[in-house]
């Protein structure tokens, strides 16, 4: 293109340099300010143009975050109700003629996918996405492409896009992992679990949701964050959010999707994530799940009456042996261990 | 696939997931877009449930009529233009029962933009923003509508002109006269748009 013709209008309706005025620090940016250098003649037009684009900016008349998600709620319920309209003329004779019909198509159709799946390279994408998976009895330390580190806890796993993404920073859950995100005030941090959505901008904070769990829990170390239920929500209300300041962990119950905050006991919820087991009266149940999880190993209990004493006890990088020797007695049990096998009597 | 995979994906691909069926992907464009069509469907009709329902039937009929969609690389002037229409036809609609006028009435546009240029520099006296905004939202609706997709929405010229089923020139001629009012009060020196003024004259 010819920008040396340009004049006062060409600049204003010109793209990339729109894209400069708005936002200096692009790809944009380096040829203009190196242009600008060239062509010294050109300047008060540029000047200009700068001023009038920076002038131009119109007021923000988004809508506000409930009735984006009470919007998007009907929208999806019309999609649905929609397709459900035509199975009221359900036939099931006429199903199966139709079915007789298409079965070697949906044969062909499906066998052609495949053997294009295996010829055709896939399409790639500007950005890599990463999956970390880590099973029993492990844990893992990761940096992410931003600066923040993520711990791991045994039988997770995340899911994000390397680099981030412009807006956001998004990253998937499913067990229990510790967060230390870098303050970054442009783009909030995202961890998405099942049921919640947890927003940041930089802060430190676990969060808690295995798929076995019926509960969800957040528990913040320092800084503020968001948490939001994003499970399927009903058309007429919001959907539930709450801020947490330090030493707040909120817990959302899956069964009532009601969420509630306390405060914790910072040894019993993030001890994991330094190497410490801590039971603070804990019950047998999650004693086991807990031990299951951190060791790898699978616990049976083969005895009659319960064991209703309370577990305590602060153990460092300690094995199980060493464990289940140090707390049997006082909780009255015996138990054997072979290999990956543990037997509580 | 779940939603970090389509977060720093192209607009062409998002669409092809979407076309395929892809809950994810229909739910990024909704989040990615629904910022602009608020923002756009506010300053064509005062109604603010309308502005919404046009919104709602956009999306319930995209996502019915993803099989038969074409693919773009612009989602947003996609969306957009959908947008634009049926929120014409309800505007029309609205018309014809209040007025009981008859089926021949034409929409002939309407676009506000009061009160926009609130904080625009800070060593301009309050008094000549008002005299601005003013002058702003005297523009023709029309003007004022390009203006809007130019600066705020960011279509480029071409994209404006099949919007607004307009030429290319006549995009230019719209945008630089209403640059040319506001100029004016700002106090700049002359525009140099000769060349754009000899197709108006």
């Amino acid at each position: 293109m010819d920008f040396e013709k340009y004049e006062l209008g060409d600049f204003i309706m010109d793209e990339s340099f729109h894209k400069w005025v708005k936002n200096p620090s692009t790809e944009d940016g380096e040829f203009w300010e190196g242009y600008l250098k060239n062509h010294p003649d050109q300047q008060a037009d540029v000047e200009e143009a700068k001023k009038i684009i920076q002038m131009i900016s119109f007021q923000d008349k988004s809508f506000n975050k409930e009735e984006v998600s009470k919007l998007w709620d009907e929208i999806q319920m019309e999609a649905k109700h929609g397709k459900s309209m035509d199975s009221n003329k359900f036939n099931p004779w006429k199903l199966l003629k139709v079915a007789a019909v298409l079965v070697p198509f949906i044969i062909a159709a499906v066998l052609f996918v495949f053997y294009r799946q295996a010829t055709e390279p896939q399409p790639k994408l500007a950005h890599q996405i990463i999956e970390k998976t880590i099973p029993r009895g492990q844990k893992l330390t990761v940096f992410l492409s931003d600066g923040s580190k993520v711990i791991l806890n045994s039988e997770s796993s995340i899911k994000y896009a390397k680099p981030f993404g412009k807006n956001q920073r998004i990253v998937e859950l499913e067990g229990e992992a510790f967060f230390h995100v870098t303050p970054d005030k442009a783009r909030p941090f995202v961890v998405k679990t099942v049921t919640m959505k947890t927003k940041v901008v930089g802060t430190s904070f676990n969060i808690k949701a295995y798929s076995t769990d019926n509960t969800i829990s957040v528990a913040v170390r320092s800084g503020q964050v968001l948490v939001e239920d994003i499970s399927q929500k009903s058309s007429e209300k919001p959907p539930k959010s709450m801020m947490l300041s330090h030493s707040e962990m909120a817990t959302y119950s899956l069964e009532t999707h009601e969420i509630s905050v306390s405060g914790y006991d910072p040894k019993e919820v993030l001890g994991w994530s330094d190497g410490t087991l801590y039971f603070d009266g804990a019950h047998m149940d999650e004693f086991i799940s807990k031990i299951e999880r951190w060791y790898g190993v699978e616990v049976q209990v083969k005895r009659k009456e319960t064991i209703k004493k309370g577990i305590v006890g602060e153990f460092h990088d300690q094995s199980l042996e060493e464990i289940l020797m140090g707390i049997h007695e006082s909780c009255e049990f015996d138990y054997e261990i072979h290999g990956d096998k543990v037997i509580i009597k | 696939m779940g939603f970090v995979e389509f977060y720093n994906a192209s607009d062409s691909f998002i669409w092809d997931k979407f076309r395929e069926g892809n809950p994810n992907a229909f739910e990024i464009i909704y989040e990615r877009h629904i910022g602009v069509l608020a923002n756009y469907g506010k300053r064509m009709c005062e109604d603010p449930e309308m502005v919404k329902d046009a919104i709602q039937d956009m999306f319930v009929d995209l996502w019915k009529s993803r099989n038969n969609l074409n693919k773009t690389d612009s989602i947003k002037f996609y969306l957009l233009k959908a947008y634009r229409r049926n929120l014409i036809k309800k505007i029309i609609a609205a018309k014809k029962i209040q007025s009981h006028s008859s089926e021949g009435e034409i929409y002939n546009g309407g676009f506000t933009l009061s009160h926009e240029l609130s904080i625009i520099h800070a060593e301009m006296e309050q008094a000549k923003i008002n005299q601005l905004n003013q002058q702003l939202e005297e523009l023709p609706p029309r003007q004022k509508e390009a203006l809007f997709l130019r600066f705020y929405g960011g279509l480029n010229c071409t994209e404006i002109s099949e919007f607004m089923e307009i030429s290319h020139q006549s995009v230019l001629n719209m945008v630089y006269r209403a640059l040319e009012t506001l100029r004016k009060t700002m106090g700049f020196k002359a525009f140099l748009l000769l060349s754009v003024w000899g197709y108006l004259v």
